[in-house]
């Protein structure tokens, strides 16, 4: 995922999660009611903590919902806010959320499996890997991860060179396999998964 | 005579000889002559099931031999029968058997083949790389029908060369290192296990077990060592195909 992408995805998170508070329908009915409205004015009306209002007040701001104005009375400056627009819209592109790499150069990449990976693979129904046990850390810390693998997966792991043998290209993994294109993405995530555990060589 | 690519790989069958041995001993320690007569007579029953199962299961006929020895040892020495009429006649038709087993063993033919098919596997590969890894190796094609595959496999199942699995796509040939394991039915699936498998689609895929490549005295590269041990499997397919399986046993026996 790319920088802006990821941005973009955690505004909504965050959006959502304000959205998602019990009292959030009550407090934006108040702010479509009040022409603006202060922390401690919210906090009043609808029973919560100060600190509770400000924050989702805050929160609606930064996501260009409110607009926040500073005021003050009795020497002591505080904040007003208003809504600035009448509607919330969520919109996310799940497509930016995966950049494939070209399938040329993902094509053209020369790979087989690591001599002493520590990695355990179990054998599925015909001729695919089922599931791959990856192994991180050491002595109390060790761990076991198990990865079950889609068809598409399992298949191309099965004809995947051993690491004593000469390294092919993905393309002629897959062929081997008899696996189409679609099934490139998958496998670019299991090969960026095997990659960052240390157990694919790559030329 | 080339020297043995493999350490010593019997030592589950030790085990269980030495304990049998240790568990007459130990009776006729504790009881004596009688305490011998029922362990060893428990033990030839024992003996004379396993063979018995075998025998049902490979269809071979040599086995009637060693289950008919232990089956005569049993009733010789079982000490309800000591008294029987029928004694002496258990004991003189026993020694006939005892005579064909004796020549049952000599020739080889109730002999697992778990070590010259390993040894025969690893003859020609002399790299040592290493290289292991879990997932099975896809060692090439062969023309061969289900019903050659499957023939293939009653011939290997009967001289205990291989125990079969048959599965709809492919038939699995799996070589244990103590085969009643398969035989009196303990074991049934070839999870972990060394083995050959004859697929539908003509291709022989080879997986040996980390077990198994551990008992080899060098770390022998392991791509050559699955390819040959396919290699290998082509050939009895091969031999059978020619309607010549006998030169499956010659080969082994070579070793």
């Amino acid at each position: 995922m790319k920088n802006h992408s990821r941005q973009e995805f955690k505004a909504i998170q965050r959006l959502a999660s304000l959205l998602a508070k019990e009292y959030a329908e009550d407090f934006l009915r108040l702010l479509v009611i009040y022409k603006n409205i202060s922390a401690s004015e919210a906090a009043a009306r609808l029973g919560l903590h100060i600190k509770t209002a400000q924050d989702f007040l805050e929160g609606l701001a930064e996501a260009d919902i409110l607009e926040k104005k500073e005021a003050s009375e009795r020497k002591r400056p505080y904040y007003r806010y208003s809504l600035k627009r009448n509607t919330i819209e969520i919109s996310l592109a799940l497509d930016t959320l995966y950049q494939p790499q070209p399938s040329s150069s993902l094509f053209a990449l020369k790979i087989r499996e690591r001599k002493n990976s520590g990695a355990l693979f179990k054998e599925g129904q015909g001729n695919r890997i089922a599931a791959l046990h990856i192994f991180t850390g050491e002595g109390r810390n060790r761990e076991e991860k198990r990865l079950n693998l889609t068809p598409c997966q399992g298949r191309f792991l099965f004809y995947l060179p051993f690491p004593t043998e000469k390294p092919l290209k993905v393309k002629e993994i897959m062929a081997k396999a008899s696996l189409s294109e679609d099934c490139l993405p998958e496998i670019q995530d299991l090969l960026n998964i095997m990659g960052k555990h240390g157990i694919l060589d790559q030329e | 005579m080339q020297e043995s690519k493999l350490k010593f790989s019997e030592l589950e069958m030790m085990i269980f000889t030495l304990s049998l041995i240790g568990a007459i001993l130990l009776a006729t320690l504790i009881f004596g002559q009688l305490g011998f007569a029922w362990a060893f007579s428990v033990v030839q029953i024992l003996m004379f099931t396993i063979h018995f199962v075998v025998l049902i299961r490979t269809k071979n006929p040599v086995y009637f031999i060693p289950t008919g020895m232990y089956g005569l040892w049993g009733l010789t020495f079982f000490p309800p029968l000591a008294h029987s009429p029928l004694h002496e006649v258990f004991a003189v038709i026993s020694v006939f058997f005892l005579v064909g087993f004796i020549w049952v063993l000599a020739t080889k033919k109730i002999n697992w083949r778990y070590r010259e098919i390993l040894e025969l596997a690893a003859k020609p590969v002399t790299d040592a790389s290493d290289g292991f890894t879990s997932r099975p190796f896809v060692s090439g094609q062969a023309n061969f029908s289900r019903n050659e595959a499957l023939g293939l496999a009653r011939f290997l199942l009967k001289h205990v060369i291989c125990f079969p699995i048959i599965e709809a796509e492919r038939i699995v040939l799996v070589i244990p290192r103590v085969m009643w394991v398969y035989l009196l039915g303990f074991r049934r699936s070839y999870e972990e296990a060394t083995y050959v498998a004859l697929a539908k689609s003509g291709e022989i895929i080879v997986r040996i077990a980390q077990s198994d490549y551990q008992k080899f005295k060098n770390e022998l590269t392991f791509d050559q060592l699955c390819q040959s041990l396919g290699e290998l499997f082509k050939q009895f397919l091969q031999h059978y195909q020619e309607g010549e399986p006998q030169k499956i046993i010659h080969k082994l026996n070579s070793i």
